[in-house]
């Protein structure tokens, strides 16, 4: 292990840098305007030096962020190449195939100059409002192209000396259903990475450019011999894992499967995708940047999560993402709802990790789900929209059951419940319910996480666009003789005459006042058989409204008498002994 | 001859029970430190006031008014030590506080076995109540009051029930639901505590609103216990003034009215170091102060400008020391109005280590006070905060609490030696030196949470230094702002305390009404404003305090449309007019600038109309010192190797003792302050002064 020449000034100088990205993230956070920002955090900051390499970055960001900035920087660098670069430059784009995520992630990127030269770059990437496309808000579930996800933009300068520059914002106001909301972000972008910079000249003036340099580059350096450390301490040789998606959104029924091969070699990570599905027509394809997103996810969960990140966190992988497959699609392929290839990327890595370490086993999660609901106000004329996304129950672990609606994986962090009482206040909406979902949680000797039912009624006619990112028809499964939690639904006026069970992913669905959408999230695989589940962890989940008597009965072989709310330990017994029976015959 | 008459400042903390009696006549302090009985807090302080009172030759009768800080109702949501709480609310939305802890910590993002702590009401205790409001306060669904009863006795019944906790989904808008629902439970089981979120704090964000409630009803019962025991036993010991507790927001109320709104003494002790910045700085004729506090776990850092100390509505109990606890997802969220303090896990026993990638960190891991820093000789074996300033000669292992603790200099040095200096190849002089200034960098980083992230700039503030290791580590923090003046009051290991004894009555009032400015109803929004008014006054009065000691100040919490974050603009008082409106609009669009940078001209929303009762009250004065000095020769006790950047290492450097120094004493650093409870470092390139509250004042030398 090297000793760097000054560890204490390093250490100085690495706090300082994340808390101006810290600072950055802040910013962006409360002066934005989207709704995925405002309320649920949905923002990332980063600062990179003047060759682009990352050097720290906001802690609250979302980790699905995490690899876009970087590889997007270099883009821009190929069409403004830094001699070209001034100060009070900002540039702006968001295309997916050069490194961006999809049209709503929109990214910032601004030079940071100190006596003349270019020292740093300071960067934001937020889920801004609506930027056309063909579904109100973004996010259209049946895109079979990017061109239909909303508008893109190449790497373009949108402010010169300080001053906007050019047409970009009026064509992005133009092209916008809700243009407030989206140049409302966009400023919250520009006073971050303003504020970033600002911070930076500041730090340089302080220790001296050269000198900041030398302590970043030595920041790096440190990064990749800690992650090296780590990754020498996990089990060499190769392992396998895959997981299977159930649908794309447009070709209904269909399997998707992405497949990775895991080899350690010394101090190197080997991630090869090969064996991978092609990319799909509708719009779970994963960009690049996004597939990568989901590696260092999956890899830092097995070392030591508080190694901060930057460039040096990347040298010691190696990521093989087959062009053309889901991991890595060819233009113009969709990529809006990514997040089922990143999420099945992460739950093949841990599957192939648990080979050898049994005990960090974790069962499948839910995936996001996601609607939005829009409308034209009747006395103004305007449209209203809104965009709701809420998670599900996460995999029952070995030796404790799943969390109850957590972001599960590399969205945990993130999104936070939003507020009825706000949503009520500003939409035409009424919340009916919000509640766990009894029996959704994947049964075993540990017990899935619980799914939710959120029930929404508009109050004015509008449309429905929505969408289970996956885990639907093929619900988060168990493992080790653990049961798959219960998959994400929509259905229409539930309980009603007019009850209307909706496909896992719809675009436009109208409705009328007085509809009421109930969204239904997945629910965590269970873990290890549920016979084997101690009866009294089953009685508490029946007190806590997480498991009916029926279930309890059903699914653990477990009876509990509803007058004393107690268990009934002989036809407990015989239950199992019965179902053990059952279970024996059913083998033969 | 008049009776002698005293205010008393009682502060409990984790550690130590502080205890400050001021005489009004004289201004004289009595002052008694003693160790926290965190079991039965009552008999700690009784023993350092029982202490402070023989000190003063007096009885308890002399006391006329008692303040006391308490930490019982953050332990009690620490420990999980409350009451048993039923929680009632909208059906459909029964599981609301297992839903809206959502959010996982940052820290725990990769831990696939994280494990969040259990909601503070169990679900077999929730009861969903048949009704509906709009966001307007129009009843949708009548609330159906047989059902409402029937659950509530069906629950006590079954299970063990101390205290009720009752929010209903848009109740800041009308609140004749809940009322009604705290009727009927009053009726089925009369003198069971119950917490109603409309006259908690009816504000809008029902998940909030609804752990605001919860941790009153939680909290309630034991907490107005613990008052009414304490009082008893003040008054059976002869106490006939009044007794106060004091407040998050900064301010005291009656015991009375704690025992009726518990939750607002959480968090108190902290806010009180800050409300004795803001009076000190007061008296000091400086009102935009910064507070810093940095003690042996933690360093907070707070805010005062114009007089007032910064508020926020974004408080987290039990969310441990977090940095600005902002965006951190740990602990319960209450939207009561709290003392805004950055605080950081750095002070005198946090634990300097080596990483695995040969980095030197400190803390936030702390030594505690058990087994303590390697020099207690208590079989800490790890190096501190305090085993480097002893290595660097800031403080004297002789004189540790005056002398009466033994120090034991060489086991700091073989400790930071083995774990620090070794390690990364270097003597342990320069890893001392290190430690010292990774920990100062840490604690800036608090004072940088409470100015430059709010866009304010830290230059034209004065920094107020206390707790024990506040006044050694203050001046290289000071340096990083560019803060040119550092002030450290008497005795700073007794600052909160003494904070306690100046503080008024406050009460805070809050209701939501959001309405674009455009089109905002002005007879409305006088309407609301008076009902808060009233309210607030009324319990002014009701504490016995005459129209003119009371005053009012209000605020509207302002956004723009289609933003979720709103900020507070000050309104005038009196009837409004649609300009005053305008007026608090254009002060959010100021404030919004000065946080974010941006101007923006987009329309405007009013959202929470909020209203603060100030009642003055008699307070302690600081004593002022006639006699002057100019040279402090007479405080001159000895000389010894102190190391310092500036000198490039150790300077024979003159001590000083705090006791003997007088008014008007200036001199040149370097140079060291030592009293029993704390010691000022004085680098070269500094002056020190004293002024005539004896106040230690130093800045940068010209």
């Amino acid at each position: 292990m090297t000793l760097f020449k000054e560890p204490i000034a390093l250490e100085i100088v690495k706090n300082a840098l994340s808390t101006i990205a810290e600072e950055m993230g802040v910013t962006v956070v409360r002066s934005a305007y989207s709704t995925a920002v405002k309320e649920g955090g949905d923002a990332t900051s980063a600062i990179f030096d003047g060759q682009g390499r990352l050097i720290a970055q906001s802690t609250g960001a979302p980790l699905m962020h995490l690899s876009s900035l970087r590889p997007s920087l270099q883009e821009l660098m190929k069409d403004f190449p830094p001699s070209q670069m001034s100060d009070g430059d900002i540039y702006i784009f968001n295309d997916p195939y050069r490194g961006g995520i999809h049209a709503n992630d929109m990214m910032l990127f601004k030079p940071v100059f100190h006596d003349g030269r270019l020292a740093f770059f300071t960067t934001a990437l937020i889920h801004v409002a609506d930027v056309g496309g063909m579904s109100a808000g973004g996010l259209p579930a049946n895109a079979t192209e990017t061109f239909q996800e909303g508008l893109l933009l190449p790497p373009v300068k949108l402010e010169e000396g300080g001053r906007p520059y050019g047409s970009v914002l009026a064509i992005v106001a133009a092209n916008s259903r809700t243009p407030e909301k989206v140049l409302g972000d966009i400023r919250a972008m520009v006073a971050a990475v303003n504020i970033g910079a600002r911070r930076l000249v500041a730090l340089a003036e302080r220790h001296g450019l050269d000198k900041l340099l030398s302590y970043t580059n030595d920041m790096m350096d440190y990064c990749e011999q800690r992650i090296r450390q780590e990754i020498q301490g996990l089990p060499p040789g190769v392992r396998e894992g895959a997981f299977v998606i159930d649908d794309d959104g447009v070709d209904e029924g269909r399997d998707f499967r992405v497949q990775v091969a895991i080899t350690i070699v010394d101090s190197s990570l080997i991630a090869d995708f090969t064996g991978t599905d092609q990319q799909a027509r509708g719009p779970i394809n994963a960009s690049v940047s996004q597939s990568m997103s989901g590696v260092l996810y999956a890899l830092r969960c097995f070392i030591d999560p508080t190694i901060p990140m930057n460039e040096g966190c990347y040298r010691p992988l190696k990521v093989v993402l087959p062009e053309g497959t889901l991991v890595n699609p060819n233009p113009p392929a969709a990529c809006n709802a990514r997040m089922a290839t990143v999420m099945a990327i992460i739950e093949a890595m841990l599957q192939a990790f648990s080979r050898h370490y049994p005990e960090a086993a974790v069962a499948a999660s839910s995936n996001v789900q996601v609607y939005t609901m829009n409308g034209v106000d009747r006395s103004t004329g305007k449209v209203w929209t809104f965009m709701d996304s809420q998670f599900g129950g996460v995999g029952a672990r070995s030796t404790k059951d799943g969390l109850d609606i957590t972001p599960p994986l590399i969205f945990s962090g993130g999104s936070v419940a939003h507020t009825v009482e706000a949503l009520e206040m500003e939409y035409p909406v009424r919340f009916r319910s919000y509640r766990l979902r009894q029996d959704s949680g994947g049964p075993g000797l540990w017990r899935g996480g619980l799914g939710i039912q959120r029930d929404v009624q508009i109050l004015e006619d509008g449309q429905l666009t929505a969408r289970v990112t996956d885990r639907c028809r093929r619900p988060p499964p168990g493992i080790f003789g653990g049961q798959p939690g219960k998959g994400g639904r929509w259905v229409v006026n539930p309980g009603t005459p007019q009850e209307v069970e909706l496909p896992p992913k719809v675009t436009g669905y109208p409705l009328r006042a007085g509809d009421t959408v109930a969204m239904l999230t997945a629910a965590g695989g269970g873990f290890g058989p549920p016979m084997e589940r101690d009866p009294r962890l089953v009685l508490r989940d029946v007190l806590d409204h997480r498991v009916s008597i029926e279930a309890a009965r059903g699914d653990y072989g477990v009876a509990i008498a509803p007058e004393t709310m107690t268990v009934d330990d002989d036809e407990t017994r015989r239950l199992r002994a019965r179902a053990d029976v059952d279970g024996k015959e059913s083998m033969t | 001859m008049q009776a002698r008459k005293f205010f008393v400042g009682v502060d409990v903390g984790g550690t130590f029970t502080d205890v400050v009696m001021a005489e009004e006549a004289t201004h004289k302090l009595y002052t008694s430190k003693k160790l926290t009985t965190a079991e039965a807090p009552a008999e700690g302080v009784m023993e350092a006031l029982s202490d402070a009172i023989a000190q003063a030759g007096c009885g308890f009768e002399a006391i006329d008014r008692a303040v006391h800080a308490t930490t019982l109702a953050t332990n009690l949501v620490l420990e999980r030590k409350g009451s048993s709480v039923a929680f009632v609310t909208t059906e459909g939305f029964g599981d609301l506080l297992v839903i809206g802890q959502e959010r996982r910590p940052d820290a725990d993002r990769y831990d696939l076995f994280y494990d969040r702590p259990p909601p503070l009401v169990p679900r077999n205790r929730t009861i969903e109540v048949r009704e509906r409001m709009s966001p307007d306060g129009e009843p949708i669904v009548a609330l159906d009051k047989r059902q409402v009863e029937a659950e509530v006795r069906r629950l006590l019944a079954s299970e063990k029930v101390e205290a009720f906790a009752v929010c209903l989904l848009h109740s800041y808008a009308n609140r004749a639901h809940e009322s009604q629902v705290a009727e009927i439970i009053r009726r089925c089981a009369p003198g069971v505590y119950v917490a109603v979120s409309s006259e908690v704090w009816p504000e809008y964000r029902e998940y909030e609103r609804a752990t605001t409630t919860v941790m009153s009803a939680y909290v309630g019962t034991l907490m107005a216990g613990y008052v009414e025991g304490l009082e008893r036993r003040l008054r059976a010991s002869g106490m006939t003034g009044s007794f106060q507790i004091m407040q998050s927001n900064g301010g005291v109320m009656s015991s009375a009215a704690t025992a009726r709104r518990p939750i607002y003494s959480i968090e108190s002790g902290p806010a009180a170091g800050v409300i004795a910045a803001a009076h000190l700085g007061e008296r000091f004729g400086r009102r935009n102060i910064i507070s810093f506090d940095m003690g042996g776990t933690t360093a907070k850092a707070g805010l005062v400008r114009d007089g007032k100390p910064a508020i926020t509505n974004e408080f987290r109990v039990g969310g441990g020391a977090s940095v600005g606890g902002r965006r951190s997802a740990t602990g319960s969220p209450i939207r009561i109005p709290v003392i805004d303090l950055a605080e950081v896990g750095a002070g005198g026993g946090s634990i300097a280590r080596v990483d695995a990638g040969n980095i030197l960190q400190v803390g936030p891991e702390s030594a505690g006070s058990s087994p303590g820093p390697a020099c207690y000789g208590r079989g800490g074996d790890r190096p501190t905060v305090t085993d480097a300033d002893l290595i660097l000669g800031y403080l004297n292992p002789r004189y540790f609490l005056g002398g009466r603790m033994p120090i034991y200099a060489e086991k700091s040095r073989e400790a930071m030696e083995r774990h620090v200096a070794g390690p990364l190849a270097m003597d342990v002089v320069e890893a001392a030196a290190g430690v010292y200034e990774i920990v100062n960098a840490n604690m800036a980083s608090a004072i940088h949470m409470v100015t430059v992230q709010r866009g304010i700039d830290p230059r034209e503030f004065t920094l107020v230094a206390f707790g024990g290791a506040g006044p050694t580590h203050v001046i290289p923090v000071a340096r990083e702002f560019e803060i040119s003046s550092v002030i450290i009051p008497i005795s700073p290991g007794l600052t909160s305390a003494f904070g306690l004894v100046m503080s008024d009555m406050v009460t805070d009032h809050v209701r939501t009404r959001v309405m674009d400015l455009e089109r905002a109803e002005i007879d409305e929004v006088n309407a609301i404003y008076q009902e808060l008014e009233q309210a607030g006054v009324s319990e002014m009065r009701r504490e016995g305090l005459s129209a003119s000691l009371i005053r009012v100040e209000r605020q509207a919490d302002i956004r723009f449309k289609h933003q979720s974050h709103e900020l507070p603009a000050p309104v005038g008082p009196g009837r409004l007019t649609p300009q005053d409106l305008e007026a608090a609009s254009a002060a959010f669009r100021d404030l919004y600038h000065e946080l974010y940078g941006i101007r923006q001209d987009a329309p405007t929303q009013l959202v929470n109309f909020k209203v603060k009762v100030t009642g003055s009250v008699p307070k302690a004065e600081l004593a002022t010192v006639e006699e002057s000095g100019g040279d402090p020769a007479r405080a001159l006790k000895a000389t010894r190797p102190v190391y310092f950047d500036a000198s490039g290492g150790f300077t024979d450097t003159p001590v000083y003792e705090r006791g003997k120094l007088l008014p008007a004493d200036t001199w040149e650093g370097p140079a060291v302050i030592e009293e029993p409870d704390s010691t000022i470092i004085v680098p070269p390139g500094y002056r020190a002064t004293v002024d005539r509250y004896l106040s230690v004042i130093i800045e940068a030398s010209r």
